[in-house]
């Protein structure tokens, strides 16, 4: 990973997105549906986000998931078209053929390719990485249940873009491969339950809406605090972002507070300063990988040009040639080599790029070999012809590219190196290191290339600090070749970070100051009088030397040596290896005095101390050596002094010779131990260098081993989709077979004979209906030619033709008719449809012969024709015209009369076109009813005019009859015109006759009913009139009839039997007058009364009667008989009335002495058998008799005493006004009946009522 | 005070409602030959009649004898109108008239006027009638009667009302 270098760069991508709200994109596979569903349950509706979901799915496979998940949630649930516009509150489903991508707010599919071996389909990246590019920060990518490493890539972009990503709990997973991947690639925020994710994303979105604006100017405390933080990274990781693109970082560092629940800009800093980790992760964020094909061009021609070749020469024709680039991000670096040696190499020669890098997911991407169409716009078209294929939009790194190159995790610092390499690209990466690193990473790839072999640095990249390792070869192209240098490559076992290093401060630099002279004799007292040394690194290899050490040290024979150990002089070797190991085991400064020393002028006596180096990154010791000359003369004149005033020389002399004796014996042992020290050290080199190189090779193994595992993933994933087609192909034979069961029971099912045969004409089944139809069984059809079937009875010629000849032709034929004689069942008329059905795969041929039995119908056809022959000849004989029309009333036949008549052709007068003849004024009229008639089916017959050739319209009545089917639907329509023009002028003056006769009827009636209506205007008068004047008459009349009983009451005794006889008679006169006026106030309202009509029971009638006229019955014994009586529909009101009055009537002219018996009865009697011309003869009457045995009337009378005022009596015998019998009939007419009464005198009278039934 | 729970100072109020000076006449004779304690009002058209029971300062009557045929303004109308005031809604209203028309005496029941009489021929029947109804009404809040008592004759039993 390469902090961007180029700040536009990583904003230089597709359009970004104006949504403001998030995107989460959904990816999931295997066992995804379920985690899905549990997902989308806990979505509120109105969460404010678009989900979308991508699923491994078949391509042919008809997808059911809307309609699934609809039943989980009432979120709304689409199934994607194109250009779908995405909208918040909405899940969104990939549908089961295509890919996805993201443009815009809008989701655009493209069709997703054929399946390959080679070319896996990965829709969840594609879909997440074009998320990532258009949504930006507003991306969030979820990664659920599914085996493979779909999605990590996305993940990855999305994390890459600011965005969040989430995976699945593996443990929740029914199969945790993808989540897993993602999780190991380091591109996950947050690791969930499917049932916790929505819940999660509500509380990051809540923190993620800030505009850019809202960004860049924010409040001076805040800008302080992100200073803060930058300072922090700067010095953490030895990275300034101050001159980075300050929204990018900006909007970085508050996803990671989003993304750690902090709000607040000072406690995130606060919890970077104290975090490492949280360090390490925004650092991670802010890297951004940056890197390109055939990156400098100019370079890459040098290389091409030069020095490739120069590599390839040197090699022999089966040696391999092995590249290194080290820190090689997404892999492009990597393939551009490769492409280029691709371009000068013959295919048989084996190159091994070896490309490594600290980022994982880096590696990931450059292992997958996809690059989209913005990443490989700088290559040549001939390149990217050349070395790759189009994928799914993006571009796929050819096989015979990507097998040269080998991407492995490395830390080219920490370990082990890749070894002999020809060739090592190193671009970009020194420049974030400071010179130390620098000089370890030198070191490290002096140590892999092989003699004399490139490397490659950046353009602003130096071998400053090993100046001893490389030589320039190209300065431009920063080319440089290895040194046979000293240099030695140092691995350090220990995990030792370089990040923990302390930072080397800087010389603090008042050197300067120094005056010159000072320095100088600084100097001249340093070479002097300062003590012989040297410094020496670990290895014990020297250097630096200081002073005069060539008494010390010298070279020995052989390979030269700069190692402290090998230059030392003899017998120093030992103590120095003693005083080294001191030194390094104690940090501290160690010396040893008295050490002998021979040289060619003697032994001296020395002084060797050593000191470790403070402040030094790597170990340094410096070795001082002290010439103890002075001591030494000091020991030997002691010596000497001891030797001069030794009292006993002889026995100090034995002494020294044993001690010289064990020196030398000391001295030999030293010089075993030296040759066996030295024995080991070679065989320690040996083992080192051996080691080294197995630690490479194991290196490259780990790298070879990482690149089957992934290649172990895509299988992994290529095999889960199979598994998957799988499982949709057992389901399609599911369907399959149900479909051919289906077309199976209905192939036995049909009633036509149906013929299955191969491209061969044989027959491969026939249907149960065939058998029957032909009298053939199984054995004799199935597996035979068609022509042999049954006696070869099939050999028919028509048939040959039509299965060999037309069929091939045409592949389809419909009614063929065929005429045959069959032996067994005789002559057949057979219909042939015949379809030829060609197996797309594998190109077998098939025919669908059904065959229709058309002989019956063939026969009733003939028939038909005969007889619609014999009506058109009859209808051409008729001297009528004749047509017939079909069920929608075109006419289609017309005989030969309408020609005749009109003059007018079949084909003018077809169809509607006989329009022509009728007369304009009656088209109307004919045209609404023929079109009425057409819907109904009614008959149809109308009168109008037709035109003759002459020019006249005749009149003529056409009639039509609709010929129906069983259902009633019309079928056709048969019609006649006839000329009735002489009816029709008899029948008009006929009608003008009856016009006139009416229009004076009706002028009669009007004056009629003019004067009805006066007569009943006077009559309703009258009425009145006698009902207001006998109203009013009551007034005076009671005052006349109070005052006299008042006279006679209160004047009684002023009065003279006279006046009081004229009193009397003058009340009793204006009694009878106040009945009188009853009467006739009776009489006036009969008619006036509206009273309803109810069927009502007579008897009642006669009960109330008798109980109103109680007092008379009682007093004159009248014996009423009225059992036979029955209901009738009366005015119960008024029938009481008529029945007072009868009754009063029978009791008032009763014969004297004799008591009043009164008999009635009814009955129901038709109106014809009653001679009264009153009644209607076919009206049911109730007919009511009244009797009684008083003394009657003669029959001259029977009609007056009806009238009014008529009276038979005078009022002295009967008293009466006259009115009662009047009332009666009055009533009797007002119910629409009649009334006689017969009578003899003194032989009682009879009364008839008869009152209509109903 | 015969036939009356009224107390002396508080005689009965009777207002006749009647543009037939002969009846007002009679049953003035009537209520003195019966000697009943009872202030006796009397208006002899429908308006004067309105005029009289809507002026504030006269005291409302305690029955009310009204004829029907009355010039300007009738009986019936009056009757109506009475009802369907909230002031005078509960008198107690007598209708006093020539018309035995049924119509008519149904019609006035309906109107919720308390008896019917039918204005009788003899001067003792007439006499029966007030006495009758001044016992029936002289009690306060008399109940409207039922259809079998509604018509009063003065005679006998009452005839029923068809």
């Amino acid at each position: 990973m390469k902090p961007t270098a180029d700040p536009k760069k990583s904003r230089k991508k597709s359009t970004k997105s104006a949504n403001l709200f998030p995107v989460i994109g959904i990816g999931a596979s295997a066992g995804g549906l379920d985690a899905f569903k549990k997902l989308i349950k806990t979505i509120p509706e109105d969460s404010g986000m678009a989900f979308v979901l991508v699923q491994h799915l078949d391509p042919h496979h008809e997808s059911m998931l809307p309609e699934i998940l609809q039943k989980e949630t009432s979120v709304p649930v689409v199934e994607i078209t194109d250009d779908i516009k995405v909208e918040p509150n909405h899940i969104y489903v990939i549908p089961s053929n295509k890919m996805m991508v993201a443009r815009d707010s809008v989701l655009l599919l493209t069709k997703r390719p054929e399946k390959s071996i080679t070319d896996r389909t990965l829709p969840i990246d594609l879909f997440f990485t074009s998320l990532a590019e258009v949504h930006q920060s507003h991306a969030i990518g979820v990664v659920l249940s599914g085996t493979g490493s779909d999605g990590t890539l996305g993940l990855k972009m999305i994390k890459d873009h600011g965005g969040i990503t989430i995976a699945q709990e593996e443990a929740s997973a029914a199969y945790n491969g993808m989540p897993h991947s993602a999780v190991q690639a380091n591109v996950v925020d947050f690791i969930l339950t499917p049932e916790k994710i929505p819940q999660k994303l509500i509380e990051l979105c809540s923190n993620m809406d800030k505009s850019d604006e809202d960004l860049q100017n924010l409040l001076q405390p805040e800008e302080e605090v992100f200073k803060k933080i930058l300072a922090l990274l700067s010095i953490r990781k030895g990275v300034d972002f101050t001159y980075y693109k300050q929204t990018t970082v900006r909007r970085r560092i508050l996803r990671r507070m989003a993304l750690s629940k902090i709000d607040k800009l000072a406690t995130y800093l606060k919890k970077i300063r104290e975090n490492t980790a949280e360090q390490n992760i925004l650092y991670q964020d802010l890297l951004i990988p940056v890197t390109a094909f055939f990156r400098d061009t100019d370079t890459f021609d040098y290389l091409c040009e030069n020095v490739f070749p120069r590599i390839v020469e040197n090699k022999a024709p089966g040696e391999t040639i092995r590249v290194w680039v080290a820190g090689c991000s997404t892999g492009e670096e990597a393939y551009s080599i490769a492409m280029c040696f691709r371009e000068i190499l013959d295919d048989n020669r084996r190159v091994q790029i070896f490309a490594s890098d600290l980022s994982e997911p880096a590696i990931a991407k450059a292992r997958s070999g996809i690059y989209t169409k913005k990443e490989v716009e700088a290559l040549m078209p001939k390149r990217l012809q050349k070395f790759f294929k189009k994928h799914n939009g993006n571009y796929l790194v050819n096989k015979n590219v990507r097998d040269m190159c080998v991407f492995a995790i490395h830390n080219l610092l920490k370990d082990p190196p890749f070894g002999k390499m020809d060739f090592i690209s190193c671009r970009n990466v020194l420049i974030y290191m400071d010179p130390y690193l620098q000089k370890k990473a030198l070191t490290t790839f002096h140590y892999a290339l092989n003699p004399r072999a490139i490397l490659l640095l950046g353009k602003t990249e130096s071998i400053t600090g090993v100046p001893e390792l490389f030589a320039v070869v190209e300065k431009k192209d920063k080319l440089f070749s290895r040194k046979d240098g000293p240099g030695k490559y140092m691995h350090v076992a220990s995990q030792r970070s370089e990040q923990s290093l302390s930072p080397i401060e800087a010389p603090t630099g008042n050197e300067t100051s120094r005056t010159d002279f000072q320095k100088t004799a600084d100097d001249i007292i340093l070479r002097n009088y300062s003590p012989a040394g040297v410094v020496i690194n670990e290895t014990a290899d020297i250097v630096h030397f200081r002073g005069k050490t060539g008494r010390f040290l010298e070279q020995s024979p052989g390979k030269p040596s700069h190692n402290l150990l090998k230059m030392a002089k003899s017998g120093l070797s030992f103590e120095l290896r003693s005083i080294l190991h001191n030194v390094k085991k104690q940090n501290a400064p160690v010396s040893k005095e008295n050490i002998t020393l021979t040289t060619e002028d003697g032994t001296h006596k020395i002084a060797i101390e050593a000191l470790p180096l403070p402040n030094m990154i790597e170990p340094h010791y410096m070795i001082l050596f002290h010439d103890s000359k002075s001591h030494s003369d000091h020991q030997s004149g002691s010596r000497n002094s001891i030797d001069k005033t030794a009292p006993s020389k002889s026995k100090s002399n034995s002494k020294d010779q044993y001690i010289q004796q064990l020196e030398q014996e000391l001295e030999q042992k030293r010089e075993d131990m030296h040759s066996i020290i030295e024995d080991q050290e070679a065989a320690n080199e040996v083992l080192q260098t051996a080691n080294e190189e197995l630690l490479s090779s194991s290196e490259e193994l780990q790298s070879l081993n990482e690149e089957l595992e992934t290649g172990k993933e895509e299988l992994q994933s290529t095999n889960e989709e199979l598994i998957v087609v799988n499982q949709e192909i057992f389901s399609l034979n599911e369907h399959v077979t149900e479909a051919r069961d289906y077309a199976e029971a209905i192939l036995a099912n049909i009633r036509e004979p149906l013929l299955v045969l191969d491209e061969n004409l044989m027959v491969k089944t026939a249907n149960n209906a065939f058998y029957k139809t032909f009298r053939v069984n199984e054995a004799e059809t199935e597996g035979l030619l068609i022509y042999d079937i049954g006696d070869k009875q099939w050999n028919i010629p028509a048939l040959r033709t039509l299965l060999e000849k037309i069929l091939p032709e045409k592949s389809k034929i419909i009614h063929f008719e065929v005429t045959h004689t069959f032996s067994n069942i005789g002559k057949r008329v057979l219909l042939l449809n015949a379809w030829e059905v060609v197996n797309k795969n594998n190109k077998e041929k098939l025919i669908l012969l059904s065959i229709e039995d058309n002989t019956v119908r063939s026969k009733i056809l003939g028939k038909i024709e005969e007889s619609e022959k014999r009506f058109r000849q009859m209808a051409e004989l008729m001297p009528q015209k004749i047509w017939t029309a079909d069920a929608a009333g075109n006419l289609n036949y017309l005989n030969s009369c309408w020609f005749e008549y009109t003059g007018l052709t079949f084909n003018q007068l077809k169809g509607w076109g006989w329009e022509k003849a009728v007369h304009p004024d009656d088209w109307p009229k004919t045209k609404d009813v023929w079109l009425r008639s057409l819907s109904t089916g009614d008959n149809f017959e109308v009168e109008h005019r037709f035109l003759n050739t002459a020019g006249i319209y005749k009149w003529h009545l056409t009639r039509g009859l609709a010929q129906k089917d069983g259902q009633g639907k019309i079928t056709m329509w048969i019609g006649t015109d006839t000329e009735i023009q002489g009816q029709q002028e008899l029948k008009q003056e006929l009608e003008r006759q009856v016009v006139d006769r009416t229009q004076e009827v009706l002028e009669a009636n009007e004056t009629l009913e003019e004067k009805i209506q006066e007569l009943e205007g006077v009559n309703s008068e009258l009425e009145s009139f006698a009902y207001v004047s006998s109203h009013d008459l009551q007034e005076p009349l009671r005052k006349i009839q109070t005052f006299a009983d008042r006279i006679l009451e209160k004047e009684n005794k002023n009065l003279s039997p006279k006046g009081k006889d004229y009193f009397q008679r003058m009340q009793s006169a204006a009694n009878r007058m106040q009945v009188l006026i009853k009467d006739i106030l009776t009489f006036s309202r009969v008619k006036t009364t509206e009273g309803d009509f109810e069927i009502t029971d007579l008897k009642t009638i006669i009960e109330d009667v008798k109980i109103e006229l109680k007092v008379e019955i009682d007093e004159k014994q009248v014996n009423i008989e009225a059992d036979e009586l029955g209901m009738a529909k009366i005015i119960p009101f008024q029938f009481r009335q008529l029945m007072q009055n009868l009754i009063s009537n029978s009791i008032k002219f009763s014969k004297p002495g004799q008591r009043p018996h009164i008999v009635i009865k009814s009955s129901i009697v038709k109106g014809d058998t009653v001679k009264n011309t009153m009644l209607l003869p076919e009206l049911n009457y109730c007919h009511i008799s009244f009797s009684d045995n008083g003394i009657g009337f003669a029959p001259k009378f029977k009609d007056k005493i009806f009238e009014v005022f008529q009276k038979l009596h005078s009022r002295d015998e009967y008293p009466g006004t006259g009115i009662g019998l009047s009332i009666v009939k009055k009533i009797v007419s007002y119910h629409d009946g009649a009334i006689t009464a017969k009578s003899t005198l003194n032989e009682g009278a009879t009364f008839d009522i008869y009152i209509p039934e109903d | 005070m015969k036939n009356s729970n009224k107390s002396p100072q508080n005689p009965l109020n009777i207002l006749l409602a009647d543009d037939d000076l002969d009846d007002c006449f009679l049953f003035t004779e009537a209520l003195e030959e019966l000697q009943v304690d009872v202030q006796l009002k009397m208006v002899h058209d429908g308006e004067q009649l309105m005029q009289w029971l809507t002026d504030k300062a006269n005291k409302l009557p305690d029955i009310l004898f009204l004829d029907i045929n009355m010039p300007r303004k009738n009986g019936l109308d009056c009757l109506s109108e009475i009802k369907n005031n909230e002031l005078l809604q509960n008198l107690s209203v007598v209708i006093f008239s020539t018309s035995s028309d049924n119509d008519m005496v149904v019609q006035v029941y309906k109107d919720a006027a308390h008896y019917y009489i039918h204005k009788p021929p003899k001067f003792s029947q007439l006499k029966n009638i007030i006495q009758n109804v001044l016992s029936l009404l002289g009690q306060e809040n008399s109940p409207l009667p039922l259809k079998e008592k509604f018509i009063l004759t003065g005679i006998t039993e009452n005839p029923k009302l068809k």
